[in-house]
């Protein structure tokens, strides 16, 4: 009941909030000028979307990672928490709901990148079977890995209390996935970053690999949920 | 004058022992350590750098550039958005310090982080090159090849350029400041328009005059361009400030702080 209270919270949060109206319009209107200087580019062929999901990538990743950190630091920045925690019986549903939503809210935007391009591409082209990632690996990829990237910057939060930490730490870490994530496959296939398009390889070369890959990330996932949940429950939050 | 120099001596030592400074310590750290690995493992091609100790620290700022709009845009965000966010801004402004002193004080902290983020840089850079491939026997950067304190002191005069570069992009920084409410939205605005701004850099016509063309080349082409396009490029840069800096403090002193 409170878990449902908490994530009906967070989406209003979401919905009411301008900002990020303003991220979604960023991403459409991105994406068409992306979709447009990619498709001019390059020879427009079945792989176009991907091409366009290419390098969208990047700036994908940094806007996670600022739709993320700002999901979880809100409470801390009005200093608002003092309010929330005392509706609730249990302190796990608060930074559960936040990480769900936060989640939801990187993947909603990888299907608005998508549905964009496509529209766009399709407009002007037609008689093209477009190619495109397996939808059910995309979606668990993205799925696994920004909700990996929210237990992390949940812990940073809790243990910093500080925006600005968890911001400059959600910005540098993907950074320097970015930086990494050309070289050596055998490593960069299993970055956040990289998992929304590697995880169909990893599984269909390798299913052991992938299994691996996979509980990998649900163990840290929710070792570190446990770890921000240990340090949350001590905290003084009334002040 | 008094108040100008408190105030930043009290910023600039607060930025000295805050949290964040060890977080950008940290990721610079890793990211020079990554480049160190890369290079010994996949060799010159993958890496930026030519594996000599004494221009690592040199060759390494140019990569730098996202993180390092980022850690600017943060530490801008620090300095006003929260003081204003936290109402610790009235505290000051109702002593005897103008808003003309405090805007200046917030100008000069940025100068001087912009700075102080050059040096770890520069610092860490010579550590971690040292470590992974010894001081080297001679120093490579670009066409400049040299040895010795020559390339200590190109590395510091090219740090200069560097820092003054992101100085005023940390007063573009400032200047948005005054319409954003959240530390992190400044942050991912300064980040996503590094990227974005690269594309810029594609047009020639236009390349000298758009920022994002400083941060990437202007500690560069201090050594590879002709004395006249340096001085254009300055001249730039120095229109940037007295344009950004006259605008921020105009939009500063209509504010309404006392909210």
């Amino acid at each position: 009941m409170y878990m449902i209270q908490q994530l009906k919270h967070d989406f209003f949060y979401v919905i009411y909030n301008r900002k990020y109206r303003l991220v979604l319009l960023f991403t459409i209107l991105f994406t068409v000028a992306l979709t447009i200087y990619t498709a001019m580019n390059s020879t427009v062929g079945e792989d176009i979307l991907i091409q366009v999901f290419g390098n969208f990538r990047q700036l994908y990743w940094i806007l996670c990672a600022y739709l993320i950190a700002d999901m979880l630091s809100t409470d801390y920045h009005s200093q608002t928490l003092k309010n929330i925690i005392p509706r609730s019986s249990k302190r796990n549903y608060y930074f559960l709901s936040k990480m769900t939503i936060a989640t939801l809210l990187g993947v909603f935007i990888l299907f608005v990148n998508l549905g964009t391009s496509w529209l766009v591409i399709s407009s002007v082209v037609s008689g093209i079977e477009f190619t495109f990632f397996n939808f059910f690996y995309f979606f668990f990829g993205a799925v696994l890995s920004l909700f990996l990237f929210s237990s992390l910057l949940s812990f940073v939060m809790t243990l910093s209390g500080r925006e600005t930490v968890t911001i400059g730490v959600a910005l540098g870490l993907v950074l320097l996935q970015m930086l990494i994530e050309g070289l050596d496959p055998t490593v960069s296939f299993h970055f956040p970053t990289m998992y929304v398009i590697t995880l169909q390889n990893l599984i269909l070369s390798n299913l052991l690999t992938g299994i691996i890959s996979i509980g990998s990330y649900l163990i840290f996932a929710f070792l570190l949920f446990v770890g921000t949940i240990k340090v949350f429950n001590k905290q003084d939050l009334f002040t | 004058m008094k108040n100008i120099l408190t105030l930043t001596l009290f910023e600039f030592k607060r930025t000295l022992t805050s949290k964040m400074l060890i977080v950008y310590t940290l990721i610079f750290i890793a990211m020079y350590v990554l480049t160190g690995v890369i290079f010994n493992i996949y060799g010159a091609e993958s890496a930026v750098i030519t594996g000599y100790g004494q221009s690592f620290s040199v060759e390494m700022l140019q990569s730098s550039i996202t993180f390092t709009a980022v850690f600017i845009a943060i530490y801008v965000g620090e300095v006003l958005i929260q003081e204003r966010n936290n109402g610790t801004i009235k505290f000051v402004l109702l002593r005897s310090v103008s808003r003309l002193q405090y805007y200046i004080t917030r100008i000069l902290s940025i100068f001087l982080f912009s700075l102080l983020l050059t040096a770890i840089m520069i610092v860490i850079g010579y550590v971690v090159g040292i470590l992974f491939f010894g001081w080297g026997d001679k120093f490579v950067f670009y066409s400049v090849v040299t040895s010795g304190w020559n390339g200590i002191g190109i590395t510091l005069l090219s740090g200069l350029a560097f820092a003054f570069a992101y100085f005023i992009f940390g007063l573009i920084a400032l200047w948005l400041s005054q319409f954003i409410h959240r530390i992190s939205t400044l942050a991912m605005i300064m980040g996503m328009s590094t990227l974005i701004g690269q594309y810029a850099v594609i047009y020639p016509q236009i390349k000298q005059y758009v920022i994002f063309q400083h941060l990437l080349f202007l500690h560069i082409d201090l050594f590879e361009k002709p004395i006249f396009y340096n001085i254009t490029s300055f001249s730039v840069l120095v229109i940037y400030l007295l344009v950004i800096g006259i605008s921020g403090y105009y939009l500063f002193k209509k504010q309404d702080l006392y909210v």
